[in-house]
């Protein structure tokens, strides 16, 4: 039989060629597509007791694909942080390629152009998302890192005009250019030092590397997984605005961002370790690195008139929570960052998939157009309003256990800076998601912001609709039963005290 | 083996040069039709089947000798194959079949009809001074066939004058530069012979190991280090090569990038590591530092000027100009990993520029010229050649999953153990920069709009674009599953490095 693992990225790869054989099958095609993203979450799914039972880093259970040199393979092996991140693509896999169906069909037609490009590339994303969830050491990381990267680069110039051509530029630049300079170094360091690649519970540097090289290794680590979008390289994010809307949440939820936290909290947690993290004055950098971002990002966030720019820099902020918890490396911070993969997945898709809700039926594009819009837009506003709360981190949403716990990590390390960065970007965020779905349902239609041709609109279409109230209920059944993702949480290795 | 090649095992050196020597002197006879062409395709397969054999002899049983005419080493001359002539030799003859296969009708439409017959003799007679250089053992016999190489080249070159007149003097450039190169190494070599009173290189290496070399030896080496890197294109000395591979013929630039340079490549490690004394195997430190920096200049200069380029050609030239630099870096540093790490990239970017200069001829094949300004919408238009321009483009950058990454991680690893932190930060960057070219080429054929008064283009027949993706689909396969090419270049590093085959 064929490992499970396996299935997980061959299931991606056939969505990926799929297109290109159903040219003229729209319908086929789209059922295919989900039938296979349903196919790749129950395959995800089996994965979870095998991991649930414990002792999910044991030899045994890997899988090599191929081999560079003795000690040097692509293997895959599967462990409590890389189902959380699994669970999240996949599910959220099922929800935008409805989503798609609806957004693009609505917008550009049955026929767009480049639409083979588009499902194929978005699958490919998603298979780079399952390796780097699954990936049992650096190198294959790295491998599926990058595949990500030059997969998502024809998304996101899907339109072909001088600003997506632009954007797609500064995304190859940062994200190409971190990754072999600093990340490159960084894990061929890593291989000159220990001899090794492995993810191993605890780290693999601590007894081979000085104090020194391990704080540079955590500052070439760090900033060259430019997917977190950490300051001074988090520019490629609110460029990226310019693709359709269903690939804003494939790059802010589903894959590409996450897999850059993700990343930064598996070498926090296995090619480091938690105790030399805490111990180096490197990790103490990078700490401030992202609770410098968190509040210049919300900041920015206050002043972006967008609708899309300020949920990208809302983003930022969200990640680098993550990135701050990595940092730190308690326990409680690192379960908290490990779980604000999910929550944050499950607010933010949300949130994008209402705006380009609102995209599709209005052509509104800006917040001070949307007043009044909660009464056109019921579902959509309701949902935003969930998303929002969520996002924020208040109850009785699913944001509220992971940043709860990211507090109390922050508590247990006495970093208490950082408790107030996280505490004030909540105050600041309240400030600038809020008052959205509050003056949509409640400030007057401005009859004069509407768009031309577009005065009379009602709700999104169906297949808009319907993934952006399943994923606003995900937020609300997450907060009464985090279950599943609670459970991974408290299993990734140095969260437990 | 093949069973019926056994009884020839012991005279696969030669058989290796007699074969496309005597292909190329009898190709005129076939005539300017397919049949000149089947002839060549005949020729490099038997060579190629010959170098793979060879390859399994020289893994199993260790490096082969043989004696011309029965005269013993270091009286006669002697051809001596190693693991490492054994691996170049492969790739020369296998990537010079695939491109000899894929020609048929570029070189229909590129060299005028009169020549044709005469063209395929040429284009063997090349590969034979190529092979030939590969597989001897005796110093003044690589400059004669060096010498065969270069003449046959210069006349390849020259043959583009029908498609761009600029070929003639790209060819002449390349005549004169070619010529004082080789003229360097001929006088390196005869300052060699005069100290040691031999001509065969191991019996070089051990008398001039043993003696203390002196200036005599120093001047030789000076002069064999210019002219080798005139050979090899290293910077400052490439600039014959955008020229000439940009007005070659198309099939002659595929030809050339995958086999020539690497040739010249293969004699610098030859002549420095097994012919000129070391000290422990390893290089001295001036030599390092000044390889060391023209082959870092070299990364950064080709990339640079790789990105600035107005057609696919010479973009794809001044890319070799760096990955050339890539080659050198390992060979100068002489640390394992970083020697590896240089053969592992000698073959990948045989199969990777190879595949790509092929490409480039096929737009030239429909287009006309591969300007820029021509392939906006190219991506829609010719799909299947796109694709494997921007497959070929990220081996180039050294994306993981592509073979230029399993090369350059050991590139990396070599320096880093060597204490060279400086050149590898060079690699990387110049990786980065790779990454700016290659997407020149991306948004022109995928995000411009196609011009408007552009005529309807078809993708090419499929006999043209199925040797492109034999060589990318190989280079993407060891890519990723890289473990037996890696331990071959690694024992082939080692025996280098060990001093003698």
């Amino acid at each position: 039989m064929i490992p499970l693992e396996i299935l997980a990225l061959t299931l991606p790869l056939l969505g990926a060629i799929l297109p290109w054989l159903l040219r003229k099958q729209h319908t086929l095609r789209n059922g295919c597509t989900v039938l296979l993203s349903l196919a790749l979450l129950a395959t995800v799914i089996q994965l979870l007791p095998a991991a649930l039972q414990g002792e999910s880093s044991s030899e045994d259970n890997s899988v090599v694909l191929g081999s560079i040199a003795p000690g040097l393979d692509f293997m895959l092996e599967v462990d409590a942080l890389g189902l959380i991140f699994a669970l999240v693509a996949s599910s959220l896999w099922i929800l935008n390629s409805i989503y798609s169906i609806g957004y693009m069909y609505r917008l550009y037609g049955a026929d767009f152009e480049g639409q083979e490009r588009y499902w194929s590339c978005f699958a490919l994303a998603i298979l780079a998302a399952m390796g780097i969830a699954f990936s049992g050491n650096l190198l294959t990381l790295f491998l599926f890192y990058e595949l990500m990267t030059f997969s998502t680069w024809p998304l996101i110039t899907h339109h072909r005009s001088a600003a997506s051509k632009r954007s797609g530029r500064i995304y190859l630049f940062i994200l190409v250019g971190s990754s072999t300079l600093l990340l490159l170094t960084a894990i061929v360091w890593t291989w000159v030092l220990t001899g090794t690649v492995r993810f191993e519970a605890g780290g693999i540097l601590a007894d081979s590397a000085s104090p020194t090289q391990i704080s540079l290794l955590i500052l070439l680590f760090f900033f060259g997984t430019a997917k977190t979008a950490i300051f001074p390289l988090h520019q490629w994010l609110p460029n990226a605005m310019v693709a359709p809307t269903p690939v804003s949440a494939l790059l802010h939820a589903v894959a590409v961002v996450k897999a850059g936290v993700f990343t930064v909290l598996k070498l926090s947690t296995m090619i480091i370790g938690p105790a030399a993290m805490q111990a180096s004055w490197g990790a103490e950098v990078v700490a401030w690195f992202a609770a410098g971002t968190i509040l210049l990002t919300s900041v920015i966030a206050l002043s972006k008139q967008e609708l899309k720019a300020r949920l990208a820099y809302s983003t930022i902020g969200q990640l680098n929570y993550i990135v701050l918890g990595a940092a730190v490396a308690f326990p409680a911070a690192l379960q908290g960052g490990a779980l604000h993969i999910a929550m944050h997945a499950y607010g933010k898709i949300t949130l994008f998939f209402a705006a380009g809700a609102i995209y599709v039926v209005s052509q509104k594009t800006r917040v001070d157009q949307l007043d009044g819009i909660g009464r056109r837009m019921p579902w959509t506003m309701t949902a935003f309003f969930i998303g929002t709360i969520s996002t924020l981190g208040l109850p009785p949403m699913g944001g509220t256990w992971s940043k709860w716990l990211l507090c109390v990590g922050m508590i247990e390390a006495h970093q208490w800076a950082f408790l107030g960065t996280l505490l004030i970007s909540t105050l600041l965020g309240l400030g600038y998601l809020l008052p959205i779905p509050i003056r949509a349902f409640f400030a007057k239609e401005n009859a004069a912001a509407a768009v031309k041709g577009y005065e009379d609109h009602g709700e999104a279409p169906w297949a808009c609709r319907i993934p952006l109230i399943v994923s606003a209920l995900a937020c609300l059944v997450l907060f009464f039963w985090p279950g599943i993702y609670a459970q991974l949480a408290a299993m990734i290795e140095g969260s437990a005290p | 083996m093949l069973n019926f090649l056994q009884p020839w095992a012991d005279h696969f050196p030669v058989l290796l040069v007699l074969i496309p020597l005597l292909g190329g002197v009898l190709a005129p006879i076939f005539g300017r039709g397919s049949r000149g062409w089947a002839w060549a395709v005949l020729t490099t397969g038997c060579a190629t089947i010959i170098a793979i054999e060879m390859l399994l002899v020289v893994r199993s049983g260790g490096a082969i000798s043989y004696p011309l005419g029965g005269w013993p080493a270091p009286f006669g001359i002697e051809l001596r194959v190693d693991l490492l002539s054994a691996i170049v030799a492969l790739v020369v003859t296998s990537v010079g079949w695939i491109v000899t296969i894929h020609s048929r009708r570029s070189v229909q439409v590129e060299i005028p009809r009169d020549r044709l017959g005469p063209f395929w003799s040429v284009w063997l007679l090349a590969i034979t001074g190529l092979l030939g250089i590969i597989v001897t053992g005796d110093a003044f016999n690589m400059y004669v066939l060096l010498e065969i190489s270069a003449l046959t080249i210069y006349g390849l070159i020259a043959m583009g004058r029908s498609r761009d007149r600029k070929a003639l003097v790209s060819a002449f450039n390349y005549l004169i530069l070619g010529s004082i190169g080789a003229s360097f190494i001929l006088i390196a070599i005869g300052l060699l012979y005069a100290h040691t009173g031999t001509l065969n290189m191991s019996d070089l290496h051990q008398r001039l190991q043993a003696s203390d070399g002196g200036a005599t030896v120093m001047t030789a080496r000076a002069f064999l280090l210019v002219g080798l890197s005139l050979k090899m294109a290293l910077f400052p000395l490439h600039f014959w090569m955008p020229a000439a591979y940009s007005t070659a013929p198309s099939a002659v630039a595929s030809l050339l990038s995958a086999t020539a340079t690497k040739v010249g490549i293969y004699m610098a490690m030859r002549f420095l590591y097994t012919v000129l004394p070391t000290e422990g195997g390893a290089l001295t430190d001036p030599n390092v530092w000044l390889l060391g920096g023209c082959a870092g200049a070299a990364i950064f200069y080709g990339s640079i000027q790789a990105s600035r380029q107005p057609s696919l050609s010479l973009l794809l030239a001044y890319s070799s100009v760096a990955q050339v630099g890539y080659i050198v870096l390992g060979l100068a540093v002489g640390h394992i990993d970083a020697m590896t790490g240089s053969i592992l990239h000698l073959m990948f970017h045989a199969l990777m520029k190879g595949g790509l200069f092929l490409c480039a001829g096929i737009f030239i094949y429909r287009l006309g010229s591969n300007d820029f300004t021509q392939l906006a919408g190219i991506g829609r238009r010719m799909p299947w050649t796109s694709a494997a321009v921007v497959l070929g483009g990220l081996g180039m950058i050294g994306v993981p999953g592509t073979s230029g990454f399993i090369s350059k991680l050991h590139l990396l690893r070599g320096l880093l153990l060597a204490d060279h932190p400086i050149l590898a930060m060079l690699v990387l960057l110049g990786s980065a920069m790779a990454a700016i070219y290659t997407w020149k080429f991306v948004e022109i054929a995928y995000l411009k709009p196609v011009a408007e008064d552009a005529e309807e283009i078809r993708e090419v027949p499929f006999d043209m674009l199925w040797p492109v993706w034999l060589l990318i689909g190989s280079s993407i396969w060891l890519g990723l599953n890289p473990a037996p090419v890696v331990e071959l270049a690694a024992d082939a590093a080692r025996a280098l490095l060990g001093g003698g085959g």
